[in-house]
C-alpha cells in the first residue's frame, strides 16, 4: 500500500464516518406503539424479587450454620457422645425388650 | 452527536412523573403505565436503532428492544439514569439482530454500481471542505458504508460502529456491550483493519 493509497483510504474513511454521523429521521408508524403495548400486556414482568429472597435466605442460612458450628465447638457438643448417652440412658424405654 | 450522553435536562422538562415512579407503578401491576415509558423513549430508541440496523427493520428491532426493557424493569436498580439502561438494551438488541442475521457472506464488489465509484472519485478528488461535506449525506455514501460493513461479523460491526463511527470511548462501548475494555480494544483494532482493507479493494478496482 502506497502513501497515496493511504491518503485515499483516510479520505474515504472520513467521508463514511461523517455520513454515518448525519442525523436521520425515522417515521414511526402510529400503529407501532399499540402493537408494542399489546405484546407487553401479554408478558409477565421479571420483578427480580424471587432471586433477592433466595439470596437473602441463603445468606441467613449460611450464617446460622456457621454460628451453630462455632457454638458446638466452643461448648464441646459432640453428636456421637450425645447419641451414645441417649442410647444408654434410654429415656423412652425403647431398649427394654432387648435387655435382660 | 453522541446521543448516549444527551442526558435528562431538556428531555425531562415536560415530565410530571419521574421514570422511577412509573417503573414502580409498572412493577406494582399497572402494566398500562409502560406506555408512558414507551412514549418518553421511543424517539431515543429509534435514534439508536437506526444507526445500527437497516432502515426497513428499525421498527421490528425497536419493538423487540421495548419488550426487553419491559421484561427487565425489575433489574433496574436506579444506580445509573434510566436512559443509560434503555440505551444499553437498545444497543444489545441491535447486536442480537446482527448475530441472528450474519451469514458470513460479504456483499460482492458487483453490488456497487457506477454511482458508487463516482462518489469515491469525487471524495478522493475533493479539495474544499464544503465540497467534501456535500458528499457526506448521499445515498451512495450510506450504501458504500453498508457494503464495507457487510464483510464484518456481528461483534466487529458493533464495535466498529460504536467506537470508530460514533466516536464513543472504549469504556462506554464496553459498558454498552457488556464486554471487557481489552476485548473492545482488540476487536476494534481488527475491525478497523478490515474496514481499511475493504476501502482499499474499492480503490484498487478503479
Amino acid at each position: 500500500m502506497t502513501k497515496n493509497d493511504d491518503d485515499k483510504i483516510k479520505k474515504i474513511e472520513q467521508a463514511l464516518i461523517d455520513s454515518f454521523r448525519v442525523e436521520r429521521e425515522v417515521s414511526i408508524n402510529p400503529q407501532w406503539c399499540s402493537n408494542v403495548m399489546q405484546d407487553v400486556r401479554g408478558l409477565e414482568v421479571d420483578r427480580g424479587v424471587p432471586s433477592d429472597v433466595v439470596w437473602r435466605f441463603v445468606t441467613v442460612s449460611c450464617c446460622i450454620a456457621v454460628v451453630s458450628v462455632l457454638v458446638a465447638a466452643g461448648v464441646g457438643i459432640n453428636p456421637q457422645d450425645s447419641l451414645a448417652g441417649l442410647l444408654i440412658s434410654d429415656p423412652l424405654g425403647t431398649m427394654q425388650p432387648f435387655l435382660w | 452527536m453522541n446521543y448516549y450522553k444527551a442526558m435528562n435536562s431538556e428531555d425531562n422538562d415536560n415530565i410530571c412523573q419521574s421514570d422511577e415512579d412509573v417503573i414502580a407503578a409498572i412493577l406494582g401491576g399497572a402494566t398500562d403505565d409502560f406506555e408512558i415509558i414507551l412514549r418518553r423513549y421511543e424517539r431515543y430508541v429509534f435514534a439508536i436503532v437506526i444507526k445500527h440496523v437497516p432502515y426497513e427493520t428499525c421498527q421490528e428491532v425497536a419493538h423487540e428492544a421495548f419488550i426487553k426493557i419491559y421484561y427487565s424493569l425489575g433489574s433496574f436498580k436506579g444506580k445509573t439514569p434510566f436512559k443509560h439502561f434503555v440505551a444499553t438494551i437498545a444497543v444489545r438488541t441491535c447486536y442480537d439482530y446482527w448475530r441472528e442475521h450474519y451469514r458470513s457472506m460479504e456483499a460482492p464488489m458487483s453490488s456497487l454500481t457506477q454511482e458508487h465509484n463516482k462518489w469515491c472519485d469525487s471524495i478522493i478528488a475533493e479539495e474544499s471542505l464544503e465540497g467534501f461535506k456535500r458528499q457526506q449525506d448521499t445515498k451512495e455514501a450510506r450504501e458504500v458504508l453498508q457494503w464495507a460493513l457487510s464483510a464484518m461479523s456481528a461483534e466487529e460491526r458493533m464495535v466498529l460502529t460504536l467506537t470508530h463511527l460514533e466516536g464513543l470511548s472504549v469504556k462506554e462501548t464496553a459498558q454498552l456491550l457488556g464486554w471487557s475494555a481489552i476485548n473492545v480494544k482488540v476487536r476494534a483494532y481488527r475491525a478497523r483493519t478490515k474496514l481499511k482493507k475493504q476501502i482499499l479493494k474499492l480503490i484498487d478496482v478503479k
